[in-house]
């Protein structure tokens, strides 16, 4: 009899099975059907992928994830992962299941906007659901947008009518909650023709040993259309985060992420924009602050498919303890897309003797008439600057701090809310405490 | 078609100019490749068996390995049954002087416009000439001896100085390094040898001209350079191949050993056939050059590369000592279907090492361009430093610039930066050198002249002209 | 000399010169003022070949020779000669490598045979001297880095250099100081003789104090509306172009 060697990809397969799926609408089923052929071709990620050069899955894939609800919920815990001063329409998921009962849900069908979870829209808004839902993710080589495709749970669904605005910005939370816990939340939102939408998506723990957060989210912005996301990942230590965003834009629209990876155990971040419509702007900036353990890769693809776009990318990055950071964006110029502006620049600074960047800016273009650049630097704080601070009579501690919040100001300058922004600095002030800390001793 | 865009198409069709073959009886080995193909190679050179063993060492590797296709290039994988991997002209025993020297083969040169004559009185060159793998001729040997130069061909090394060989022979490209270096440890037939004493500054340029002769046969070259402590030497090599129908491989490989406090410049220019328009025929060039610095000591590359079908290239430094110093500078033309996929590694080990690259990249045709890079600074290179350039000028809209760099650091007192940019050559450009009566080739031959400079500037004097006229060559439609 | 009829010219579909005519004589300088957008600049870029602006209408002829036929690289072979009001950057480019493959390509063009280093130099020397340019400019890249009055220079001392019959200004006075105007003035007289001339195209009268004009047109909407003497320019810059627009409306009526 011959020994059957059971491969990571199989064990972590098999341990996703057991969800039942077949009450969806058949064009739904079709694409968690497409997913699972998908994935019988490709293999669990290693090093040996070139995507996966820098970040080693090994650990992640001995583990027994599986999808499984969350057991107690209380309000109160749940109220900490609104942000502060917010004044927003929530979404709440835990383990990628939803949560109606902390959520704000708008399911009127004559509003302009509608804002609740995607197995609902899938039943009662089909119309808008089936033309978008995995449209973007049908890249047959990526293991886990796969997964995600064939075993997501649930997610929001946000859409708004032509012209119409959403009044106030919608934050998703999505949780995880309890060891062992996979989960694989799905975010549509659909921004119609010169409509406008703005999403914070916020990724947190409330318990776990070890969980998974697999999620995905697919942005579709019309015709003229403004759209900004952004993306908060606080994940505890234990938490592994693999995400993938997708934006497709039409003409004339303008797509605005702003990353910030802030803490978990391994991130990895997936941005796929298309500028499928001339005229259409993408706006990428990350605003990554790290420290202790963690390893974060970010990894952007920016495709000029059409004439007369533009994308502008900033990514910067601080490295404290032993902590890792990798960027790895490309930029791809069809040869039709002639007047294309694309620009490109990763900043690092390492703060400690055990710190790690890792950087891959590409550019791969086939039309002639284009302006594209990339910068990379990896360095410390420029030390004349903070020569001339502490020859001001500032303290060696308060000119690094200064020098810090110029440094990912630039970037965090982009997330319009205030609250969020708040959010934002705060979430990198807890990181980089101890390290001020230190140096006042 | 719009005007301009005949004129650029028209200047960017240039055919190869030195493709003429020379007729020379030649010596070859059976096509394909078997442990007998290195045993002939290794009898046929007189070689010692540690040497042979050495190369078998290396075919047993390279039949475990797989060829490479992670590069930004399309070709059909050569068939390396297919491939004779010996010629040499005819053996007259050995040479005294250059009147020996089949005049077929001096003729040759001479019509690529750098007859050895002219080049022995070229501000103290001295050739040492590789034609189809067997060093034909060496000059100025005597003057460099008096100082203890050593500069001859690899299989002349082996023989006389082989505990020099045998020590540094695969210290920086071991046989296993990849596919095409453990072939060409395998099977290289020849190639140059240079060896630098203590202290000794060479006091000429040390120049090979390389050219691939006979039809159906791949070149493994092997250069082996070897400066010793606080010693100086500048080596070109130069290479041009006659126009064939059938692709040839080529897969040398480079050493370069710069010891403490020595200095190594590498300067090359490369022209071999790329093919005509239609992209038939050309040279496949899958080239491994590295070079290791110790202590205080520098190595810089500097290449032009207007030839080949498709080309493989990575000259790379490994910066071990403290302080030591890497450079690469590189222009690297395109055109037709023209595929290059060229860059360097920069691998900081040592405290307060230096690297500097710049490269620039031209597209034209429907060639595709791309740079890819490697710069790593490990934990221990206190204070390393990388300063990299590279930019992109796209001709016409038919053809592809690539740029894929690694940067990698472990050390937080490391400074690493890099820059890249695309563009075309500027309407407004053109336009302006039109209003001023420069035709629109030319007007593109001197912004590609300028878009260049700060590598030309880098190589030496009577190169650099010889480098710019090939840029023209390459992509004019006329003599420049 | 230069025999413009009816010449009608657009850019991406807008047409700017709505049928302009200009006769323009050896010996002559001509001054064209116009308001912002009224085509002077267009008539400028029309006559050096900028492909961007298509002729639809009329013909401009040059010593006999049909211009619109040439190549911007033929035209100025012939002798016409634009001086840029915005000079292009050509980074890497040095000035005296690019004057010199100018000064040979024209040559060539012209049937002579290329000046031999010591001559280039000589001349060089000299016509630097004409607009006070910096020897050291020549080694930098062509208008890189240039002060603005050092791009202007330039384009004189382009213009001395390649000895042309008919030598465009377009706003050549635009951002020059006194002294700077004053400079590139002087090299402008120094080139006029009775065998070229000069059209300047400006938006000030300031530099009609200068280069004395022999004619003054007002260009108003893609066409010349008004011709006169240097006087008409002096009257242009005190009343400004409203009173010609309003006379032309009287015209009409």
């Amino acid at each position: 009899m011959a020994t059957l060697t059971v491969t990571d990809k199989d064990r972590f397969l098999i341990n996703q099975e057991g969800q039942d799926f077949s009450h969806e609408a058949k064009t739904f089923i079709k694409i968690r059907e497409l997913a699972l052929k998908n994935l019988k071709g490709l293999d669990f990620p290693s090093n040996k992928l070139e995507d996966w050069k820098y970040t080693n899955l090994k650990e992640l894939g001995k583990l027994e994830f599986r999808p499984q609800s969350a057991a107690n919920i209380h309000a109160d815990k749940i109220n900490e992962f609104k942000i502060k001063n917010l004044d927003a329409y929530f979404l709440v998921f835990v383990n990628g299941f939803f949560e109606p009962s902390f959520s704000d849900v708008i399911e009127d069908k004559e509003s302009d906007f509608l804002v609740t979870n995607l197995n609902t829209a899938k039943k009662e808004f089909i119309k808008l659901v089936e033309p978008h839902l995995g449209t973007q993710t049908r890249a047959k080589d990526q293991f886990f947008v796969n997964v995600n495709s064939a075993f997501s749970q649930d997610g929001a669904f946000i859409y708004v009518k032509s012209k119409a605005k959403l009044d106030k910005p919608v934050q998703i939370i999505h949780l995880v909650d309890g060891d062992l816990v996979a989960a694989y939340p799905r975010n549509l939102i659909v921004v119609e023709k010169f409509a406008q939408a703005k999403v914070v998506l916020t990724y947190d723990t409330i318990e776990t040993h070890s969980a998974l957060c697999n999620s995905i989210n697919e942005v579709v912005v019309e015709e003229g259309a403004l759209v900004q996301l952004d993306k908060i990942q606080n994940e505890n230590t234990n938490t592994y985060h693999i995400s993938a965003d997708f934006a497709h834009q039409a003409k004339d629209s303008t797509f605005t992420i702003n990353t910030l990876p802030a803490n978990g155990k391994v991130i990895r971040n997936n941005l796929n924009i298309l500028l499928n419509g001339s005229n259409s702007t993408a706006n990428l900036f990350g605003a990554i602050c790290l420290n202790g353990n963690i390893h974060v890769d970010n990894q952007t693809f920016v495709d000029h498919a059409k004439p007369h776009c533009e994308s502008n990318e900033l990514y910067k990055t601080v490295v404290n303890d032993q902590a890792t950071a990798i960027f790895n964006g490309k930029i791809y110029v069809n040869k039709i897309a002639q007047k294309t502006n694309a620009f490109q620049s990763n900043a690092n600074i390492l703060l400690s003797e055990e710190a790690k960047a890792n950087a891959k800016p590409q550019l791969e273009i086939y039309a002639d008439d284009v302006k594209c650049s990339h910068g990379c630097t990896i360095g410390q704080f420029d030390d004349e600057a903070l020569f001339y601070l502490r020859a001001r009579g500032i303290k060696e501690s308060t000119a690094q701090k200064v020098l810090l919040d110029a440094f990912i100001g630039e970037v965090l300058d982009h997330i319009s809310n205030e609250a969020v922004r708040a959010y934002a600095n705060q979430l990198i002030a807890k990181n980089f405490k101890s390290q001020f800390a230190a140096l006042k001793n | 078609m719009k005007e301009e865009d005949k004129i650029i198409e028209e200047a960017t069709s240039g055919e190869y100019k030195y493709g003429f073959v020379s007729d020379i009886e030649s010596e070859k080995s059976q096509k394909g490749l078997t442990e007998d193909t290195i045993r002939f190679i290794s009898e046929k050179k007189n070689e010692p068996s540690w040497l042979l063993d050495w190369r078998l060492k290396a075919f047993k590797v390279w039949e475990q390995m797989e060829e490479p296709d992670w590069a930004h290039i399309s070709y059909p994988k050569p068939d390396f049954q297919d491939i004779i991997y010996y010629a040499a002209p005819k053996p007259k025993k050995k040479y005294e002087s250059l009147d020996e020297v089949d005049p077929e083969i001096l003729k040759t040169f001479e019509r690529l416009g750098v007859p050895i004559e002219e080049q022995k009185a070229l501000a103290g060159v001295a050739v040492d000439v590789v034609m189809d793998s067997v060093s034909v001729a060496t000059t100025f040997k005597d003057k460099l001896s008096e100082l203890g130069i050593i500069f001859c061909s690899f299989s002349e090394a082996v023989q006389e100085h082989p505990e020099l060989v045998q020590k540094y022979i695969g210290s920086v490209v071991p046989q296993r390094d990849n596919f095409y270096s453990a072939l060409n440890s395998a099977v290289f037939s020849d190639g140059s040898f240079c060896y630098i004493p203590k202290g000794v500054r060479c006091p000429m340029e040390l120049s090979t001209y390389f050219r691939i002769n006979e039809a159906n046969t791949g070149q493994f070259e092997r250069t082996l350079i070897i400066a010793d402590e606080g010693s100086y030497v500048s080596y070109l090599e130069g290479c041009t191949a006659p126009q064939r129908d059938e692709n040839q491989l080529h897969a040398a490989v480079v050493e370069i050993i710069a010891l403490d406090r020595a200095e190594v410049k590498y300067s090359t220019v490369q022209n071999w056939y790329p093919g005509d328009k239609k992209g038939r025929g050309g040279i496949y060039n899958f080239v491994t050059k590295r070079g290791i610095c110790h202590h205080h000591s520098k190595i810089s590359w500097t290449q032009v590369e207007t030839g080949s079908a498709v080309t493989w290239k990575y000259p790379s430094c490994i910066l071990k000592g403290d302080h030591s110093v890497g450079e690469f500078f590189s222009v690297a033309v395109t055109n037709n279907m023209q595929q290059a996929d060229t860059g360097t590694k920069m691998i900081h080990l040592g405290k307060n090492t230096k690297s500097t690259i710049v490269s620039k990249g031209i597209s034209a045709g429907k060639s595709q361009n791309s740079y890819r890079g490697l710069v790593k600074v490990a934990k221990g290179a206190q204070g390393a430093r990388n300063f990299s350039q590279c930019d992109s000028l796209l001709i016409g809209a038919k053809c592809g610039a690539h740029t894929f760099p690694y940067i990698e650091c472990q050390n937080k007192s490391a400074k690493v930066e890099h820059e890249a940019t695309t563009s075309k050559i500027g309407e407004d450009q053109l336009f302006y050198c039109n209003q001023r009566g420069i035709k629109t080739d030319k007007a593109i031959g001197l912004i590609v002249n300028g878009f260049c400079k700060n590598v030309m500037d880098n190589l030496p004097m009577e190169f650099a002209i010889e480098a710019k006229k090939l840029l023209e060559i390459s992509l004019e439609g006329s003599v420049g | 000399m230069l025999k413009i009829k009816g010449l009608k010219a657009e850019i991406e579909g807008k047409e700017i010169l709505k049928g302009l005519n200009l006769e323009v004589n050896p010996g002559e300088v001509h001054a064209i003022m116009g308001p912002n957008g009224s085509g002077k600049s267009t008539l400028a870029s029309v006559l050096a070949g900028r492909e961007e602006y298509e002729v639809t209408a009329g013909s401009v002829h040059f010593e006999g020779k049909d211009l619109l036929e040439l190549a911007p690289e033929e035209r100025a072979g012939e002798g016409v000669f634009l001086a840029f009001q915005y000079p292009v950057e050509i980074p890497g480019v040095s000035n005296i490598n690019f004057i010199k493959t100018a000064v040979n390509e024209v040559r060539e063009y012209r049937g002579l045979p290329n000046l031999e280093t010591k001559e280039f130099m000589t001349l060089l020397k000299e016509k630097q001297q004409l607009v006070e340019l910096s020897g050291k400019l020549a080694n930098r890249s062509v208008n890189e880095g240039f002060s603005g009055g050092e791009k202007k220079r330039n384009e004189i001392f382009q213009m001395a250099m390649l000895d042309p019959k008919l030598g465009v200004l377009d706003e050549t006075d635009s951002g020059l100081d006194i002294d700077a105007l004053r400079i590139v003035s002087h090299g402008v007289n120094e080139l006029k003789s009775k065998d070229n001339a000069f059209v300047v195209v400006t938006h000030y009268q300031r530099l009609l104090d200068y280069i004395v004009p022999d004619y003054v047109h007002v260009l108003l909407d893609g066409k010349i509306v008004k011709t006169g003497s240097k006087e008409l320019a002096l009257e242009l810059e005190e009343k400004g172009y409203d009173w010609i627009i309003k006379e032309l409306e009287e015209e009409k009526l």
